[in-house]
């Protein structure tokens, strides 16, 4: 493969990934930069992504290199995640969190919906608190407030008139 | 909650929520500290219903859930004989209806009633403007106070647009609307697609469809309709160039339209203008041609077919990547549409990448099934036949059998309304011993027999399609109907053969037979089977005994009386004695069917034989079901014991089982439910008495 269509990318600590043009396309940032500014021939900085965390974006997109419908993949909101989008996303949470940082840095929209359904997933079957003890958030609501929202919830929220 | 409280309860004042000192990730705090991130995932957590939890977490998390979750209303216009009731009665009623228009995310607008009268069109035309005005007022206070409105759907339901051409100008501009659904008949025009699509700019989905209320309201009055065939060159012109130009990225994905007076400029300009269109629907259209235009469509008396030609190569020249196509002209003078099988061809070399094929029954010509155009129809692997009107007639002329036997590819076959004939399931010959034993409905006559002999014709009677996992068809005789229930056993015993990767199973019949001895057992050969349909014209027979198979394989203590009686060398007699009088399955056994089954791997030899209902008994209740033993003592025997681990769980990924008719009564139905929810509880198992059009119930939701 020729030299021009191939993109450097430089992680937070400065490792350099030398990627297809195809590849960094998936990243709607890089794509609208690359059309911008066209093929500098130097790195592109990407300050807000580790390199480890760069190197599975990068597997991501990889392995949807040849996915015509990449774009539209996730549009189903409701499918099922596939196999191997399943097994990729088998990571602990903190890596999990600084994914979703990168695809929502990069613009990796199938990407943010593969991580952010995982999450939603994770919320699946829980109590209330034990959302709050794995997202480590403060009950803000008053005793009252709480009751509150549990009577509204014993509503039904469809309204016709 | 009155909307009162509903309201200062959206006046909690969220800040971000604090955290706990904990050892979680900063990538934590971070994600869920970017609202659109949040928003995302509590998005997916909606739509898994999952937001009463969600709700309670958190004052953030309380106010996002509520925005995201979706809120109807339904807007009625009442209409009476001499008078309108609409809405606008009392000013409190009209901020109550403001409130609830507003924080809805569907609208729906419908008329209660639709008396035809001229008087009830003109409440309807007030009615109707007085909406949109309302409609209008809530949009622009959102503008105001710059919030973006929660609308989202909104369904226009069947009966109130009347007039495209007067009602929809006065359709504000809803920017946050994702999904326009109008129920409609009424012949309309791309002027009107126009008007839509500039209204709702950001419209993903758009649906106009007839529907069965709209089709009955629009036989029984005489709404006007669109004048589509008035649309001169310099409106059109006006419409493509001028201030009314579409915007050129429009967010439209899917786009199904019936009764759509087409013209090719004005189509060029929507396609254009929709980059991300995905499916296109474009069903019962007719083609506009002005004069001059013919000359240069070379289009002649006939010219449909250059017609829809010259309409697929628009297409595939502007979205080049859909997915799903469908397109029905009107063919020649005739109220049929379709598209002849040379479009088809076009069809799918204009769209190299689609694999699946969206016709109407008007249209499948047997040529396609030969070269050269094989070579080019060969890698469809959907293939849905449906009628495309509501007078929908079995579609006797599709060879259902030629193209299962031909498209090696295919794994969905939809043709609802499409005929196999039972005939051709016959390939052992045993339909007319089967039929002489019910002597007293058993119509004497000649027919033709299929040569058992000949390889070629055995290539053409045994599918190839080894992956199929949708069929839906009808099934017919090919001749005279006769009542011969025993050919039940042929269906199931050709089906569990033909189609072993199959998961749903739509079959239409005047009525089948659903006891044990007819062989419904059969289906459970088909392991992966999700969802299976009968609908039938007439009710079948139901007994618990005929539904024994749906029982899971029973455990080491659970011979229950459903299955005892089965396992019992009684049965097996009984059922040898009715069927005395058919030979036996070994004189087939040499027959070129049965070579050809081998070759692809099935076992034909049994096919319509009771043999083949005697070897399911064994292959479920072991071969030990000629003894007399008692249950319980075999059931201690290691070897019993063993056989019965091999025994597989019946149609372990069955979801749904529905037998509907329409004829009969429908007493006891709930009882027979009953019965077999305790057997299969998760099972949706319904029989209802409905009538039921294949049109509405089937084409729609596909197209």
């Amino acid at each position: 493969m020729s030299a021009h269509s191939q993109i450097l990318l430089t992680s937070s600590e400065g490792t350099e990934f030398l990627i297809d043009r195809d590849i960094a396309d998936k990243s709607m940032l890089l794509k609208c930069m690359l059309e911008d500014i066209g093929e500098i021939g130097q790195a592109v900085p990407l300050p807000n992504v580790s390199g480890p965390i760069l190197t599975k974006v990068i597997e991501y997109c990889t392995h949807h290199r040849d996915d015509p419908n990449f774009l539209s993949a996730n549009d189903d909101v409701t499918a099922d995640i596939d196999e191997w989008d399943l097994e990729y996303c088998k990571v602990d949470q903190g890596t999990l969190y600084e994914l979703i940082l990168a695809a929502n840095y990069l613009d990796i929209k199938p990407l943010m919906d593969l991580t952010c359904k995982t999450v939603a997933n994770m919320i699946k079957a829980k109590s209330p608190e034990e959302i709050r003890k794995t997202f480590n958030i403060t009950n803000d609501f008053t005793p009252e407030e709480e009751d509150q929202v549990r009577r509204e919830n014993g509503k039904d929220w469809v309204d016709e008139h | 909650m009155s909307l009162t409280q509903k309201h200062s309860f959206l006046a909690f004042t969220h800040d971000p929520p604090k955290k706990h000192n904990s050892n979680n990730s900063p990538s934590l705090s971070l994600a869920l500290g970017i609202p659109e991130i949040l928003e995302r995932i509590l998005s997916f957590v909606v739509l898994h219903n999952q937001q009463r939890t969600a709700k309670l977490v958190c004052k953030q998390w309380y106010s996002i859930c509520r925005d995201l979750v979706p809120v109807s209303y339904t807007w009625i216009l009442r209409l009476t004989i001499n008078n309108h009731h609409n809405l606008y009665i009392k000013n409190d009623e009209t901020q109550a209806i403001q409130a609830q228009v507003s924080s809805a995310h569907t609208l729906i607008i419908q008329v209660n009633d639709c008396a035809p009268s001229p008087t009830a069109s003109t409440q309807r035309s007030i009615s109707w403007t007085a909406m949109m005005n309302e409609l209008s007022r809530i949009v622009q206070e959102c503008h105001n106070q710059r919030v973006r409105p929660r609308l989202k759907t909104l369904h226009l339901k069947e009966g109130i647009l009347e007039d495209f051409g007067i009602q929809l100008p006065q359709l504000p501009h809803l920017i946050t609307l994702t999904t326009l659904r109008i129920d409609s008949t009424v012949q309309w025009d791309i002027i009107h697609l126009f008007t839509i699509l500039k209204a709702c700019q950001n419209l993903e989905d758009l649906s106009i469809k007839p529907t069965l209320l709209a089709d009955t309201i629009n036989l029984s009055t005489h709404f006007t309709a669109a004048q589509s065939s008035t649309i001169t060159s310099r409106q059109e012109d006006t419409l493509i160039y001028g201030d009314q130009a579409l915007s050129k990225s429009l967010r439209l994905q899917t786009c199904s339209l019936y009764d759509l007076v087409i013209t090719l400029p004005a189509l060029t300009a929507f396609l254009k203008a929709s980059p991300r269109l995905s499916k296109l629907i474009l069903a019962r259209c007719d083609h506009l041609v002005r004069q001059g235009q013919d000359i240069i469509l070379n289009l002649q008396d006939n010219g449909t077919i250059h017609s829809s030609s010259s309409i697929i190569r628009l297409v595939g020249i502007h979205s080049p990547k859909l997915k799903v196509f469908h397109l029905s002209m009107r063919r020649g003078q005739s109220q049929s549409y379709g598209l002849s099988g040379q479009d088809v061809v076009t069809m799918l070399q204009t769209f190299p990448h689609m694999d699946a094929c969206n016709l109407t029954d008007y249209e499948f010509d047997l040529p396609l099934l030969k070269t050269p155009y094989l070579a080019v129809v060969n890698r469809v692997t959907t293939l849905n036949i449906f009628p495309i009107q509501r007078e929908v007639r079995e579609g006797c002329h599709i060879s259902v059998r030629e193209i299962l036997c031909t498209f090696e590819h295919l794994i969905h076959f939809r043709a609802p309304n499409s005929v196999y004939y039972l005939d051709d399931m016959d390939l052992n010959d045993v339909k007319e011993p089967l039929e002489k034993l019910r002597s007293r409905y058993y119509y004497s006559r000649a027919r033709p027999r299929i040569p058992t002999n000949d390889p070629v014709i055995a290539r053409q009677y045994v599918w190839v399609c080894r992956g199929l996992k949708t069929l839906h068809m009808a099934l017919s005789f090919r001749a005279m109907v006769s009542y011969s229930p025993e050919t039940s056993l042929i269906i199931y015993g050709f089906l569990s053969r033909m189609c072993p990767r199959l998961q749903e199973l739509y079959l239409k019949r005047w009525w089948i037979d659903l006891s044990f001895k007819a062989g419904l057992s059969l289906l459970t050969r088909l392991q992966d089977l999700e969802r299976v349909t009968f609908a039938l014209t007439y009710r079948p027979e139901l007994d618990e005994e005929g539904f024994s198979w749906m029982q899971p394989v029973p455990s080491r203590f659970a011979w229950g009386h459903l299955i005892y009686p089965l396992s019992h060398y009684r049965t097996r007699t009984r059922i040898k004695k009715e069927y005395k009088g058919v030979p036996p399955s070994t004189t087939t056994a040499g027959s070129e069917f049965v070579k050809r089954g081998r070759e692809l791997g099935i076992d034909l030899s049994k096919v319509g034989y009771i043999d083949d209902l005697l070897e399911w008994m064994d292959e479920r209740y072991g071969t030990n079901t000629t003894n007399t033993t008692t249950p319980m003592a075999r059931s201690t025997s290691a070897d019993a014991a063993s056989r019965r681990n091999d025994l597989r769980y019946s149609l372990p990924n069955l979801q749904s089982f529905r037998v509907e008719f329409s004829e009969g009564q429908d007493a006891d139905l709930q009882s027979f439910e009953d019965f077999v929810g305790r057997i299969r509880p998760e099972v949706d198992f319904q029989l209802r008495l409905c009538t039921r059009n294949i049109f509405y119930d089937r084409t729609l939701l596909h197209y």
